[in-house]
């Protein structure tokens, strides 16, 4: 094989599409490309739902079907109650399979990244208490290492404040 | 209940009372009868209960929430009426703003396994007409009054107790 065609091999490197979410809290996370559904570009109406976690933020209605939204930054201790912003700037509807729904309180626009099996990492020590939420993560160029969220755990646990899952 | 995430568990009758801006519905078997608070015995009140209501010649506690469903420690004065829960055998009273029968049955969903609390009295939510609705039933109400009642050492877990 030519030494320019041997070399064009080695460097194409087989990617997954996922998406970028900024958390409350300066984290940024990830999600499998087809895990996002819909990206709200303004808060929609929030149902507060007493008596529930801090980090639940309550229900939306979407399209009939009733959608618990998450704040993983609070959850996470990322972000304190007292000086978390009653404001939410902005949302993210999750597929969790089995016709299941949910959403998280987020930042910034979702970006898209393309993720290389040759980027996984770690988790970073700070985040090992969350590891039942992200069983694997990969170093973002820019952004450090991403938490790679399995959102059946986020959603289908019970989560206790700083990270533990109960 | 706390292993599901939202399904379906069939649709009911339901009543929504109201506290403050906040709608819980209770099944409409549940509702025993009415009763206006003008009726109610405030002798009898004391930590988390607010009053008495006589059912059926039976003296039943009777308590009251605010929009966190927080156990209210007095009446506020647009708390009109005593809902009595308890199909055949009502067991205490539920004072709100006001009480109203949903037209529709309404299907409740049971809450989401990431919003389950070990201390509330929401058992599910409910669309009703685009509304979302907190539901709840007397069986949880019994327990979660009778668990704040317990950390207050409040007298309805001892009346429990002594039945």
């Amino acid at each position: 094989m030519p030494l320019q065609s041997q070399q064009t091999a080695a460097t194409i490197e087989p990617t997954s599409s996922a998406w970028l979410l900024d958390i409350s809290g300066g984290l940024t996370v990830a999600v499998a490309l087809q895990d996002v559904i819909y990206v709200y570009p303004e808060a929609p109406q929030v149902f507060p739902v007493p008596q529930t976690p801090d980090h639940v933020l309550g229900v939306l209605n979407w399209q009939q079907h009733l959608v618990p939204i998450i704040d993983l930054g609070l959850y996470l201790g990322l972000q304190q109650i007292d000086s978390h912003s009653s404001v939410i700037k902005m949302m993210v509807l999750l597929n969790l399979g089995d016709s299941k729904l949910g959403a998280l309180a987020l930042e910034q626009i979702p970006e898209r990244a393309d993720v290389a099996d040759s980027s996984q990492c770690e988790l970073p020590a700070s985040l090992q208490a969350w590891g039942c939420l992200a069983p694997s993560c990969f170093m973002h160029n820019t952004r450090g290492a991403v938490p790679i969220l399995d959102l059946k755990a986020v959603f289908g646990s019970e989560l206790s404040p700083g990270g533990l899952e109960e | 209940m706390r292993n599901q995430a939202i399904s379906s568990v069939g649709g009911q009758r339901m009543a929504a009372m109201n506290f403050a801006g906040l709608r819980l519905a209770v099944p409409l078997v549940e509702v025993n009868s009415l009763v206006s608070v003008l009726d109610l015995d405030d002798s009898r009140s004391g930590a988390s209960i607010l009053s008495s209501v006589e059912v059926n010649g039976q003296e039943l506690p009777a308590f009251g929430f605010d929009a966190e469903l927080d156990l209210l420690r007095s009446v506020p004065d647009d708390y009109r009426v005593c809902v009595n829960l308890g199909d055949d055998n009502p067991e205490l009273g539920i004072l709100c703003q006001s009480v109203e029968t949903l037209e529709q049955p309404v299907t409740e969903e049971a809450l989401p396994v990431c919003m389950s609390s070990d201390h509330s009295m929401v058992t599910g939510l409910a669309l009703n007409d685009g509304e979302i609705l907190l539901c709840t039933n007397l069986s949880a109400l019994v327990e979660y009054i009778a668990t704040m009642d317990k950390s207050n050492a409040g007298p309805f877990l001892r009346s429990s107790e002594a039945n």
